[in-house]
């Protein structure tokens, strides 16, 4: 049932395709706390430093403190990545937490499931996080096509189609769960050597802090905010590319 | 002298020099969803005054404000509040004054039609409220908001 949801929800979800486009998956948690910053990257990694024992600054800490306070841009930014010899990584800054696949292999919803359980049951022992604010999951997916021609997606002039570069961004909503979509099809990702052209499909979909509570329902909310943006992302396909994927369904 | 800030991380692609949005270096940020239609919503409701208090309120009281103990603006009040003044109409004339709380939550006072206070607080999961020309004090759980926006302010 698609309730006038612009893009059409398919009955079944792959559990699987082959090749996997996901190069990044992103559960994210905004938050608000009474501790001040430098005190909360130390709780952290007593915590988490058996699993993610190194970690590294990102350039944003080069930035001054007060100047960082004051450009909203900054505010949601992570600090510090806590790196692990496994499948994710754990990015920390003053309003946010998120656990991030590494880029090389996505390793499917249950492991990614079971590491954030860990990282919220972690998050509650220390308890600095006093009211969440945005539950956002995020998947980044690159194709080294052009994507627009597999899609169920077209921006046109009057009858004609746009062709080339493009770009498009929209918001789509399903209460209580916001969703930003961008579909690009001139895109590099990574860098240096191993750069490689293309097509990215990013889906971001969250709830808002009067939806959510981290500690009470935040799971089962990552794993709403997760099918959202599974139908979103199968939705969009044509079944015709799909087919091509060999999907796997439960 | 100009200065460029470092990117705030690495990102796992980039769009095309042809595609990118270069707003940002110029001080322009993409809003979020709605975001516009909330600066609308306070403008109008609060004026230039009280929009501006909030503005501060969401991006420049952090923890600790006010002297070492003050709480950082609380979301969920936030989005409350919002949601109450979507359906609020205060009678003309009577500004609106809003402040933060040392506990992080929102508190707007108003005069009504006879120029007796009216205060309300958004708490996390509650409104609390006082009507001077009632000396009626009251609570509503926030699902209420709306409703009790009629109520007070309709």
């Amino acid at each position: 049932m698609n309730d006038g949801f612009p893009i059409p929800i398919p009955e079944r979800l792959p559990v699987k395709i082959d090749p996997c486009p996901i190069v990044e998956a992103i559960l994210e948690i905004r938050f608000v706390t009474s501790e001040s910053w430098p005190t909360l990257p130390g709780l952290l990694f007593a915590r988490i430093r058996d699993r993610y024992p190194e970690q590294k600054d990102l350039p944003l800490t080069q930035v001054p403190d007060e100047l960082r306070r004051r450009e909203p841009a900054f505010t949601y930014q992570p600090l510090i990545q806590f790196l692990s010899p496994g499948d994710f990584l754990i990015q920390f800054g003053p309003r946010v937490v998120s656990l991030v696949s590494k880029a090389k292999e996505y390793p499917g919803w249950p492991a990614l499931e079971k590491e954030m359980t860990w990282l919220v049951s972690e998050l509650q022992k220390i308890g600095f996080v006093s009211e969440g604010e945005r539950l956002g999951v995020r998947y980044i997916n690159f194709f080294s096509f052009d994507i627009f021609e597999k899609l169920e997606l077209e921006v046109s002039t009057g009858k004609k189609r746009l062709a080339g570069e493009l770009s498009v961004t929209s918001v789509l909503t399903r209460p209580p769960l916001t969703s930003r979509l961008l579909v690009a099809n001139s895109a590099t990702l990574g860098t240096g050597d191993g750069a490689r052209s293309g097509s990215v499909l990013d889906v971001d979909v969250w709830l808002g802090s009067l939806d959510f509570d981290l500690i009470e329902n935040g799971l089962p909310k990552f794993g709403e905010a997760h099918h959202f943006e599974k139908q979103i992302f199968f939705g969009l396909l044509k079944p015709d590319f799909l087919a091509t994927l060999s999907p796997i369904y439960k | 002298m100009t200065m460029t800030l470092p990117q705030p991380r690495q990102f796992v692609y980039q769009l095309s020099d042809n595609l990118r949005d270069e707003t940002p270096v110029y001080g322009v940020r993409r809003a979020e969803p709605s975001e516009g239609e909330r600066e609308e919503l306070l403008l109008s409701k609060l004026g230039a005054k009280g929009w501006g208090r909030l503005h501060h309120f969401r991006h420049y009281y952090s923890a600790g404000w006010g002297g070492g103990l003050g709480r950082p603006l609380s979301p969920r009040a936030l989005e409350t509040f919002y949601r109450f003044l979507e359906s609020a109409t205060f009678p003309s004339g009577s500004a609106p004054s809003v402040f933060l709380t040392d506990e992080g939550c929102i508190e707007v006072c108003w005069e009504d039609f006879e120029g007796k206070a009216v205060q309300v607080e958004f708490r996390p999961a509650e409104i609390e409220f006082f009507i001077e020309a009632r000396q009626l004090e009251g609570s509503a759980p926030a699902s209420e908001a709306k409703d009790l926006a009629r109520r007070l302010a309709g």
